[in-house]
């Protein structure tokens, strides 16, 4: 890390620890960009309020790979990186609790948890990692959240820091609490614009004993849609159940069973549990099978390694391969799981009229989440395929977000959000009371024209 | 004190104080039966489950809509007046004692259930739902409103939202929170907003998130997307008894320790089990044992045997001097019914019972309870325990007679005590009860002043007035009403 000196509008000679911006900060956060890296929280308030004092928007920063995330901020940006507070602070087992600095990566934290044969069960891709705190920022939603939950039920504690370097608390250490306002809740898919978060205590989950999953084959997106429906009314309780368009089949199974599959659509499932659960439930998932109105072309069953490869597989899906890519777009659209399959259907059509191809979408039958990636060559493609998605999702009452678009093309025709946010005043006047002047970047999650 | 911490306008409310005429106003709103006026009818909304704390209203309104909700709440900010939301008074920290006078605008004649969505697992209720209500109107199927408090047969949606209630079982399922989807709310300006919604990503910031627990302070909740989820296939009770407090903790931490999650473990100790063996509850709890561990695991039947299996080995190796399973599901509801009737079965203990909600880390459970014990000897009071172990939800119940000025004021030496071990012991002041009126002087033993700020701040920007149940959650120093003396114990500095 390199030491640099600056010069303060105070007037003063501060040193702090800076870094070299990464690759995705470089391509979002425009060209006049310093990375700060504090090492404790009297230093990260003194380099917000400095970066405040000269006109520059400040953005908290775990590892610094998901800058794509969000609205473009204008303007000299200073990101804060958390990569010096990182540390796992409070951590009791037998509590099934733990607290950290926002800083820590998800990778680092879940190998201290497994050797106590605990996880937070998130499943957010490895590669690249994001730190815990990019996590809650980004409101991350991995194929587990219908069994599982979300970051959202696992943040029993949080600790932030305001504009003006107030550091305040919500929560604790325990899995029950109501003593006060539930602040935590309002960091989730915040992406920064409510201030640093400086620490977060999550209840954790024990490692389940065994897993058992199946992938399914079949001809067509009804089928398999017809035939998850059956699963999920038959009284299984799945931790995960999804279908996969046939790009992202394919790509599943060379994950998975390494077995070549080219044009089908697929239905991945799995079950968690002790032995007598995992056995039973897997019996009965193959007797539903067995008598569903819809018989898939192949069925394969997943063992405990080529599920965590499936679960891998799906998580890095919502990510970009390369930030740089200039044809890409991957969306994550979220609406009732009944409205899943008519979304589905008119993917199709609005990627083959905008002449554009799908890079993959899967559908979580469970939450009513799709992740959809769409890649084109023509500048405008992209662009008329967003619009597509959000004439479409009106009607069916759904909502969106953007997870990935070149920087070239953020804007106004591809915004962070797809719909509109009918609470977006009240959300503005909560986003004041942790940043009266709009230093964090206040328009990353909501654009001024939401 | 804290900055912009503002004193709503005391309305007078001492009956023979005149009604305020701009009351009379509301007649043209709400027939005679539904606004309440008299200050004979009003002395019922004086005070919620704490009858500790008493203060009537000036006014009462039962809201039958939300357009009566929302002219109540116009009405209060054009005049200034402080407005209480209320369900079913059931809540236990004075969350719905109108502390500044005021009207209570109660929410218990909204008892529609608006849409029930089976195949997506939502309903959407109106506030005034009793909890139990919502399962028993999808009954048949499959799926279930999971939140039980244990008033649940009488307690209302709206308020359960306002306190994030919780319940046994939350253990396994969660707090009142992690079931619901969206709310509709009238803010204290009367402006109607949604947030949330029944699908997983609906909007921004996690709105719904923060107002689920603001005890009423951001306004009236008009209607709830409540998530559905399925039922479980089967379920085991079990009843271990122990001849030790500290047996029956040391085995629930190690049910968890074994990766075990289950839907509720529960425990009783001796005072409480005398108790309700005396009542009408009784459940063939053995008078003479320590403690008694109620066990339930739901899930598939299959993985229940596994499990099972574990908790009878645990039960053994921590010298349970008893171990029951429950064949059937009479079996299953006599082995909760003395849980259940706990509370009720300490009115026969004394006049008063003092109920108190803390928690601690799981396994702090039996440090902590010998604290208790400890500051129930040095204060002479008689304390009885019954608590959600699973979660460290710890309930203390002090009995008492409350014309006894010594001993009340020994009874609210000791809670203060109790609630300073729970945090003292990297716990919390409330695990599912709320601050309310009760507690807000013990906020700042949990939190510094620069994070009460930030809360008082985020309900400014939602309440910059605080007309909305005002004087409630956050430390404040508190005039007795009649005799104007300092009624409460300040935190000492």
């Amino acid at each position: 890390m390199d030491t640099s000196e600056r010069d303060g509008l105070t007037g003063q000679t501060d040193a702090h620890d800076s870094q070299e911006p990464s690759e995705s900060q470089r391509l979002f956060y425009g060209s006049d960009l310093e990375v700060l890296v504090p090492s404790e929280y009297d230093e990260l308030a003194e380099i917000i309020r400095d970066a405040a004092l000269r006109g520059r928007t400040v953005i908290p920063s775990g590892l610094g790979q998901h800058a794509y995330l969000g609205n473009l901020s204008e303007g000299p940006t200073t990101v804060v990186s958390f990569a010096k507070l990182a540390q796992v602070l409070r951590y009791e087992p037998g509590d099934f609790t733990v607290g950290v600095q926002a800083g820590i990566p998800v990778e680092s934290l879940q190998e201290t948890l497994a050797e106590n044969h605990q996880e937070l069960a998130i499943d957010s891709p490895r590669d690249p990692g994001s730190s815990v705190g990019g996590a809650v920022a980004a409101n991350w939603l991995g194929p587990r959240c219908a069994a599982v939950g979300s970051l959202r039920n696992m943040i029993i504690g949080a600790t932030g820091m305001r504009a003006d370097g107030r550091i305040y608390n919500s929560g604790g250490m325990v899995v029950k609490n109501v003593a006060g306002y539930d602040i935590s809740k309002l960091f989730v898919g915040s992406l920064g614009t409510l201030g640093p978060i400086l620490e977060l205590n999550f209840k954790l989950r024990p490692v389940p004993d065994e897993r058992s999953g199946r992938v399914a084959l079949f001809r067509s997106a009804g089928d398999a849609f017809r035939f998850s429906g059956g699963l999920r009314s038959g009284g299984l309780d799945p931790q995960s159940l999804a279908i996969l368009d046939p790009v992202a089949t394919t790509r599943l199974s060379s994950a998975t069973t390494n077995t070549p599959v080219e044009g089908c659509h697929s239905v991945f499932w799995f079950f968690a549990g002790n032995h007598g659960t995992v056995r039973a439930q897997s019996a009965d998932s193959d007797r539903l099978v067995d008598h569903s109105e819809v018989s898939p072309e192949e069925i394969a069953t997943l063992e405990a390694e080529e599920i965590e490869s499936g679960l891998q597989f799906l998580s890095e899906l919502q990510e970009p391969d390369d930030v740089s890519s200039r044809d890409l777009l991957i969306a994550r659209l979220s609406m009732l799981p009944t409205r899943l399959r008519v979304l589905a259907d008119r993917l199709g059509v609005l990627l083959s009229n905008d002449r554009a191809e799908s890079d993959g979408w899967y559908a979580d039958v469970q939450t009513g989440l799709l992740v959809t990636r769409a890649r084109a060559e023509a500048d405008l493609a992209l662009e008329r395929f967003v619009s597509g998605l959000r004439r479409e999702l009106g009607p069916l009452g759904a909502n969106g977000r953007v997870l990935y678009c070149n920087a070239e093309r953020k804007g106004e025709r591809t915004p962070f959000l797809l719909r509109s946010d009918p609470s977006r005043a009240l959300a503005g006047r909560i986003q004041r009371v942790f940043d009266p002047d709009g230093i964090f970047h206040p328009t990353r999650v909501c654009a001024r024209s939401d | 004190m804290f900055k912009g911490l503002r004193k709503a306008r005391q309305v007078p409310t001492s009956p023979e104080a005149p009604v305020d005429p701009r009351f009379r106003e509301l007649e043209q709103w709400f027939p005679r039966d539904r606004l309440i006026l008299d200050p004979g009818e009003i002395r019922v909304y004086e005070c919620d489950g704490l009858p500790l704390h008493k203060r009537p209203p000036t006014a009462v309104v039962l809201c039958e809509s939300e357009a009566e909700i929302v002219r109540t709440v116009k009405w209060c900010n054009l005049h200034r007046i402080p407005m209480v939301p209320r369900g079913a008074g059931t809540g236990l920290s004075g969350g719905a004692t109108p502390v500044k006078g005021g009207i209570i605008i109660d929410c218990n004649r909204m008892r529609d259930i608006l849409h029930i969505d089976l195949e997506n697992r939502f309903a959407v209720v109106q506030p005034g739902v009793i909890n139990v209500k919502v399962t028993e109107a999808v009954r048949g199927s499959g799926l279930v409103y999971a939140p039980d408090p244990s008033s649940q047969m009488a307690c209302t949606i709206g308020g359960n939202v306002a306190e994030n209630s919780g319940g046994p079982h939350c253990l396994k399922y969660g707090m009142t929170t992690d079931h619901i989807l969206g709310l509709k709310l009238v803010l204290p300006d009367g402006v109607v907003i949604r947030i949330g919604g029944p699908d997983p990503e609906p909007s921004a910031y996690d709105l719904t998130g923060l107002f689920v627990g603001t005890e009423g302070t951001f306004g009236v909740v008009v209607e709830v997307t409540v998530r559905l989820i399925p039922a479980a296939q089967s379920v085991r009770t079990f009843l271990a008894i122990f001849d030790s407090m500290g047996l029956a903790c040391r085995m629930v931490s190690m049910v968890t320790a074994e990766g075990i999650l289950p839907a509720a473990l529960e425990i009783l100790d001796q005072n409480t089990i005398r108790a309700v063996e005396a009542s009408a509850y009784a459940a063939g709890y053995p008078e003479d044992a320590a403690a008694v561990l109620l066990i339930e695991l739901d899930g598939i039947e299959a993985g229940l045997n596994e499990d099972a299996k574990k908790i009878e080995g645990l039960a053994e190796q921590c010298h349970a001097i008893n171990f029951r399973t429950a064949r059937d599901e009479k079996e299953r509801l006599d082995l909760w019914k003395g849980r259940k009737g706990a509370f009720g079965a300490m009115g026969r203990i004394n006049t008063d019972l003092y109920v108190l909600d803390g928690v601690v880390p799981r396994t702090k459970l039996e440090v902590v309870l010998e604290k208790i014990d400890a500051i129930a000897r040095t204060h002479g009071v008689t304390l009885s325990n019954v608590f959600h172990a699973g979660d460290g939800n710890l309930h203390p119940n002090i009995s008492y007679d409350g014309r006894d000025p010594d001993e009340s004021a020994r009874v609210f030496q000791a809670g203060r005590e109790i609630l300073q071990v729970c945090v003292d012991e990297g716990g919390s002041i409330s695990g599912e009860h709320g601050i309310g009126l009760e507690k807000s002087e013990f906020l700042p033993m949990l939190f510094s002043e620069d994070d009460i700020q930030t809360m008082i701040d985020l309900r400014h920007a939602v309440d910059p007035d605080e007309l909305s149940n005002p004087e409630k959650i956050f430390p404040d120093s508190r005039i007795c009403n009649e005799a104007g003396r300092r009624k409460f114990m300040k935190i000492p500095t």
